[in-house]
């Protein structure tokens, strides 16, 4: 290994450019909601950070799909969840430790923390050590971690731990208790009497029994009672509770900050992975895209919204995808189609792919090829207010400005119904010029529009909401690469609701 | 531990009867259940659940139940015996707290074993019954049932119990022994018993204990009388699980004895009340189901009896193999009681009773059906077919093949030709089906169609009328005839009018 471990989420030596304010995109991308589903299932972790950072560096981002490979597989994902499982043990004795009232419950608890953590440490580094891990990220944190448990201080504080623990465990008394009074006696080895009464009683085995009410294990709190009865214990046996004071004195502080670290940033791949794994047993694909900072190529198969998704799957619901491709030089995409036809989710979903492919983590596609992003922006139609109509129309094309002074050759535009609240001819001159603008910058950009003239022109791909053939008035959410031609669908339409000429004709008495 | 008089096996789902109302109407059912539960609600209850079972006992029940029922006639004191001490521990039961005793183990031991030693002293009773009379009982329910009392509560075992009783009440305090669990809070409790300690520690090391090894909680601290209480909770909570377990098992063996047993001081009631009228009784025998047996000789609707207070006129009929049987002849003449009797006695002999009869053998049904005429006015037409059809639905929603079905007067609320042929249609889809009808009807038309394509698998029956036109209440083999003698009932009612 060249430099030592340090962060599961980049490679030695990288820091992370402070965001960009990203806060529009991700709502317009509803990926705010993704992310707020992520924090909500893992509170602690300050996981929201991370996922709105996106990656600007091709190697930062293999670095963490090489990661996310490994943590694909069974054993390797099992064995880092353990791993944080024992860390979140630990933390929660440490919590209870300093919450405690008394000496003794303070203690035990912070003996506790430290079985945990020495506990997980072991484990994480022989589940790890026979598994074949392919990622730089892993295979550095395995390096470390053998080497930490090999250590001396370490196998110091695991065997005193371990050993401390086993003594005080050890100890067993008896509670004499009659009316208010409670006696601590030492123990002499007495026999059961729960069993023998359960052999007088053996006959009646098969009764279904009651439910009994059981005192939850190992309340958080020591009440007073408790604490009197330990403190009686403890002069009964003041040998181990000695040794338990001095171990908590000089082992203050015992956690490896590198360690620590670790399984703090790891979770930021464990959440997503757990976010997605409904998804995958219900059938749909995920897949690390394959990212390119020179050509500009995009194929995507199996594509879907993953907001959408998320919704859609729990409810038992069908989810559809969408496969699409640009060549090189084809930079703008114009989508046009019935309404509520899905349109805004295919442009949406073509936003994510981009978003949480620069994130390093397994986009949702069965297959993407896209070119790496410097920054998504979106322009969706704010709600209409309808006395504010020319206010509407300013605030719009500042921000268009706004983000064409912003935009390179490298970004991503994603733009959704604007211009609605003028007419058809001025939304169709604005959206040329707007276009035009786009197309000089450089940037990719996909337009989702009702006018649909926009969609031949020169350097648009035009993309189309196709019908059912057997209904036409079914939405299928399916887009193809086609010219558009919005009027079958809307005849078939007035059709069904006897709108068309001849039936209007025949309705309407002269 | 079952008493197993009733079921021999568990029955997994043993409900009542869907269309029970309708047959306690049409075959007059309350009467039987008065003479059997007298003004005892239970009895009466118990009279109902197991004559209108659903579904009905299978022939190996039915001949357990009669041997039973055999035993129980033959030695009715210590039956009566066994059934006031299992009333008797079903009120200590009912007052006890156990019943309603939360989840914590303290209480749940406390009413569990004091309930329990309530109850030893009525299974004590109970086994000394089975000690002192099983030689007299002969049926395989009785005998397995004195076997496990005598076998599994022996006078040793119930000792024993009785001394583990007394030590669970812990009247000098509880003893447990525990471990230092999270926080070194206490934890893995086992219990012991008290004298444990007493016993094997010399009184000397006593003296020595030193006082601030115990302590006390306030009188006023409530949350420390909680903690203690639920620090012994859960020491005593083996112990009080299995008391809980072995007094429920007590108290529902109990529980099931008294139901079991309610029906057989019911049939007694009823043996009583027909020995009285001098009406004959016989233990039937039933038939292997695809028989298609039905025969009796001197067989009496019980219900009529009882609400006569005499011995009326048995018939003798054999419709062996017969798949229809059809009752024609003159009004009045006993038709209804007869087809009331037969759907009485198989109800009864179904649920392992005697029958009224001097003999009587069929084949068991899935189930007893009527569809009877539903009111006294025959003339009353128009809206009530409807309503007769929407019955007849009802039935077969719930009928299925090897069912018996008995039709009294149907389709009488049309004109004949209408009702011949809705009758056509319902007992030749009925007999497609294996079940069996048997039907009482004035409509000529369908009885002929039925007369004039003979086939083995019907039986006509005629209401006997002597030359003089007395009637004879005896059913007799005969062909139907046209006239059903209305004339003459009319002569009665208006006499001296021209004809």
């Amino acid at each position: 290994m060249d430099a030592p471990f340090e962060s599961i989420l980049a490679p030695a030596g990288k820091e992370h450019v402070p965001p960009a304010d990203l806060a529009e995109p991700l709502h317009d991308l509803n990926l705010d909601q993704v992310i707020a589903e992520i924090t909500a299932a893992w509170p602690d972790a300050g996981l929201a950070a991370w996922f709105q950072v996106p990656l600007a560096e091709l190697d930062a981002i293999r670095y963490r799909q090489e990661v996310m490979r490994d943590l694909q597989t069974d054993p390797v994902r099992i064995s880092i969840e353990a791993f944080v499982e024992g860390l979140g043990l630990m933390r929660r004795q440490l919590d209870l430790a300093a919450k405690a009232d008394y000496r003794q419950e303070r203690e035990r608890r912070f003996l506790d923390a430290v079985a945990a953590y020495c506990h997980a440490v072991d484990r994480l580094g022989n589940t790890l050590t026979p598994l074949p891990l392919t990622s730089r990220g892993l295979q550095a944190l395995r390096h470390y971690v053998t080497g930490l448990a090999a250590s001396p201080p370490f196998a110091l504080l695991r065997n005193e731990a371990t050993s401390l623990l086993h003594d005080l465990v050890a100890i067993r008394y008896c509670l004499r208790i009659r009316d208010n009074k409670v006696t601590v006696l030492p123990y002499r080895d007495e026999p059961d009497y729960g069993q023998a009464i359960e052999a007088v009683f053996a006959k009646f085995r098969n009764a279904p029994s009651r439910d009994l009410h059981v005192m939850p294990a190992g309340p958080d709190r020591l009440g007073h009672v408790d604490a009197q009865i330990l403190e009686r214990v403890a002069w009964l046996n003041p040998g181990p509770f000695a040794r338990l004071e001095q171990f908590c004195t000089r082992r203050a502080t015992f956690a490896d900050p590198v360690i620590l670290r670790f399984g703090r940033e790891v979770t930021f791949y464990l959440a997503y992975l757990k976010l997605i794994e409904p998804l995958r047993r219900g059938g749909l694909r995920f897949c690390l895209p394959r990212l390119s900072a020179r050509r500009r190529g995009t194929v995507v198969r199996g594509a879907f919204d993953l907001g959408l998704a998320l919704r859609l799957v729990p409810e038992a619901r069908a989810v559809v995808t969408n496969d699409l491709h640009l060549a090189e030089n084809e930079r703008i995409l114009v989508v046009s189609g019935p309404n509520h036809g899905g349109k805004t989710t295919f442009a949406r979903m073509f936003g994510q792919l981009h978003y949480l492919a620069c994130l390093g983590v397994p986009v949702p596609a069965a297959v993407a090829r896209l070119p790496l992003t410097d920054r998504v922006f979106t322009h969706f139609a704010r709600p209409e207010k309808v006395d504010n109509q020319q206010g509407q129309l300013m605030d719009e094309l500042r921000r268009l400005r706004r983000t064409l002074e912003q935009a390179t050759a490298c970004s991503l535009v994603i733009l959704n119904e604007l211009f609605a609240s003028t007419t058809l001819a001025d939304a169709r001159t604005l959206s040329r010029r707007v276009l035009a603008k786009i197309l000089a910058t450089g940037s990719l950009a996909v337009c989702v529009t009702f006018v649909e003239e926009l969609a031949a022109d020169g350097a648009a791909v035009s993309m189309v909401g196709i019908a059912d053939p057997s209904d036409p008035t079914q939405r299928t959410f399916r887009f193809e690469r086609r010219p558009a031609n919005g009027m079958a669908y809307a005849l078939a339409l007035a059709e069904k609701y006897g709108v068309t000429f001849d039936a209007l004709r025949r309705r309407i008495r002269p | 531990m079952r008493p197993g008089l009733l079921h021999p096996e568990p029955v997994a789902e043993c409900g009542a009867l869907l269309h029970g109302a309708v047959l306690t109407e049409d075959l007059g059912l309350d009467l039987l259940f008065e003479a059997m539960g007298g003004d005892d609600d239970y009895l009466h209850d118990a009279a109902r659940a197991t004559l209108l079972a659903d579904p009905p006992a299978a022939l190996p029940v039915i001949r357990h139940r009669q041997a039973v029922l055999d035993d129980c006639f033959r030695n009715p004191e210590p039956v009566m015996a066994l059934y006031d001490h299992a009333v008797a521990a079903a009120t200590t039961t009912r007052r006890s707290y156990f019943r309603l005793a939360g989840r914590a183990p303290g209480s749940v031991l406390y009413s569990a074993t004091s309930l329990l030693e309530a109850l030893l002293p009525e299974l004590r009773a109970l086994r000394d019954v089975a000690e002192r009379h099983s030689g007299q009982f002969r049926s395989p329910g009785f005998r397995s049932l004195f076997e496990m009392l005598r076998g599994e509560f022996s006078e040793d075992y119930l000792r024993s119990v009785a001394l583990h009783l007394a030590v669970l009440r812990f009247q000098d305090g509880v003893l447990l022994s525990a471990g230092l669990a999270g926080g070194n809070a206490s934890g893995d409790f086992r219990l012991h018993e008290p004298a444990a300690r007493r016993r094997s520690w010399p009184l000397a090391h006593l003296r020595h204990a030193t006082p601030a090894h115990s302590f006390r909680i306030d009188e006023q601290d409530e949350a420390g009388a909680r903690a203690l209480s639920d620090l012994q909770g859960n020491g005593l909570r083996l112990a009080a699980a299995a008391a809980a377990r072995a007094t429920e098992q007590v108290a529902a063996f109990f529980d099931a004895l008294r139901a079991e047993l309610a029906f057989y001081v019911c049939c007694l009631n009823l043996r009583r009340h027909l020995a009285v009228l001098g009406a004959p009784m016989t233990m039937p025998a039933p038939a292997p189901p695809g028989a298609r047996a039905l025969r009796c000789t001197g067989l009496y609707d019980v219900a009529l009896a009882l609400s006569l207070g005499r011995r009326p006129v048995g018939s003798t009929v054999n419709a062996d193999g017969k798949a229809v049987v059809i009752i024609t002849g003159a009004n009045q003449g006993g038709k209804s009681s007869f087809l009331r009797a037969v759907g009485l006695a198989q109800l009864m002999m179904q649920c392992g009773m005697f029958v009224g009869a001097e003999q009587f053998s069929s084949s068991p049904a899935s189930g007893v059906f009527t569809h009877f005429r539903r009111g006294e006015d025959v003339t009353m037409r128009h809206g009530m077919l409807d309503e007769e059809l929407v019955r007849l639905g009802e039935t077969a929603d719930r009928i299925r093949p090897g069912a018996l079905l008995l039709l009294n007067e149907s389709f009488a609320t049309t004109n004949e030709r209408e009702g011949s042929v809705l009758a056509g249609q319902v007992v030749r889809a009925m007999t497609a089906r294996q079940i069996r009808v048997i039907f009482v009807t004035h409509l000529h038309a369908f009885a002929e169609s039925l007369a004039s394509s003979p086939s083995d698998d019907t039986l006509f029956l005629r209401a006997g009328r002597r030359p003089d036109g007395t009637r004879t209440y005896r059913m007799a083999p005969g062909p139907p005839e046209e006239t059903s003698h209305a004339r003459e009932v009319y002569q009665e009612v208006f006499p001296g009018e021209p004809d």
